[in-house]
């Protein structure tokens, strides 16, 4: 009971006792089934392997076929390891349970893991915050652009990591120290202060920090 | 299978292949997601079962329906109302009122929120409130103001005559 994969529905607002506006984002938290344990004698590692989306065989690859079959169970479209943190202890769930969103509470403080929002090729601008040039005393041409990336003849080269423009975001970004607001045990859903990110129905994993 | 609730819809129903709102008995009866029946390509119109596929928009509005407020005044944008808003001091709550003229209504759903402008003691005040607040104890109508326009951020630069609101006639039925 140490976390779920879920499903971001999107982001819309509730009013708190004190009638003050929360944002929140609401996710689509479990049923998600426990397929397997890792165990420190037997993998090296202690994780709970939890599976979400049930999909007939036809949709699922040979070697995950092999991989449900050996556990017996039915088939998922999404399956992800998750590990203790915080001194959590997975020996009271078995291979077979359901855990849904009630494992959550109000207040609880939890980690949320997706794919953010792919952005292309952006400049540094948007990808390093940069601060850009001021558009307007005599400024030439360059007005979003990155500066001098580096010395002269010595070392004559750009040293590696420089910030520079390229590819932005659909890559694994993890929010940590969110609140959940309210719990919805029946319709599994979790309503999340802030933001949470990546797009609209793109998947989540859901960490508990205690 | 996907989640959702199982509906039974006539043949008239059978009209389109996207998420309608249906009226029956004067009730929206939302969040009905309609499928095209394979019958129709043959000119045969049957009553058909459909799946209503809980959507994501769908969630979203479930989840702020409990929150959405019904005991309002259907207030218009150029009525003069009195908003009677709870205020928590400490531990003390009061009641405050501002009266003013909306001058604008924007967002939809439990987002919705108004804006109430006042000019006191010779200075413009605007004040914007969540329709669906709690903290609203009570909004009066005390003026319906006849007006053709949906903001009237005129009202910010306007000066005498042009500032002025003709009031609304109003008919009982």
């Amino acid at each position: 009971m140490i976390g779920l994969i879920g499903k971001k529905i999107g982001m819309t607002q509730v009013f708190d006792s004190d009638g003050k506006v929360v944002p929140v984002t609401v996710i689509k938290a479990g049923p998600c089934k426990v397929i397997c344990k890792r165990t420190e004698a037997e993998n090296g590692y202690e994780a709970l392997q939890l599976g979400f989306e049930e999909i007939p065989e036809r949709k699922v690859s040979k070697p995950m076929q092999g991989h449900f079959k050996k556990y017996n169970c039915s088939y998922y479209r999404y399956v992800r390891e998750f590990r203790p943190t915080h001194g959590q202890n997975i020996d009271s769930v078995q291979i077979g349970d359901e855990l849904k969103a009630d494992i959550f509470g109000e207040k609880d403080s939890i980690s949320v893991s997706a794919n953010s929002k792919g952005r292309g090729f952006t400049g540094v601008m948007k990808r390093h915050n940069f601060g850009g040039f001021i558009s307007s005393h005599g400024t030439h041409e360059t007005f979003r652009g990155p500066g001098s990336i580096g010395q002269c003849a010595q070392p004559s080269r750009v040293f590696k990591g420089i910030k520079m423009a390229g590819h932005h975001g659909n890559s694994k970004v993890t929010v940590r120290h969110l609140t959940v607001v309210k719990v919805d045990p029946e319709n599994n859903l979790i309503m999340v202060k802030g933001a949470v990110p990546g797009h609209r129905n793109s998947l989540v994993t859901i960490h508990k920090e205690q | 299978m996907p989640e959702g609730k199982l509906y039974l819809c006539g043949p008239y129903l059978i009209v389109a292949m996207h998420l309608m709102r249906i009226e029956i008995t004067g009730r929206f009866i939302e969040n009905l997601f309609l499928v095209r029946s394979p019958l129709i390509t043959i000119g045969f119109f049957l009553p058909s079962i459909y799946m209503g596929g809980t959507q994501q928009m769908d969630i979203l509005q479930q989840v702020g329906r409990d929150q959405i407020r019904t005991d309002l005044p259907d207030y218009r944008v150029g009525d003069t109302v009195k908003v009677h808003y709870k205020i928590k001091e400490g531990n003390k709550e009061r009641i405050q009122v501002f009266q003013g003229i909306v001058i604008q209504k924007k967002g939809a759903g439990v987002s919705k929120t108004f804006t109430v402008r006042k000019v006191s003691s010779g200075v413009g005040v605007e004040r914007i409130f969540p329709q669906n607040s709690p903290n609203i104890d009570k909004l009066e109508i005390v003026r319906h103001g006849q007006v053709r326009r949906a903001k009237l951020f005129y009202l910010r630069s306007a000066q005498g005559k042009a500032g002025r609101i003709k009031e609304r006639r109003r008919f009982t039925v």
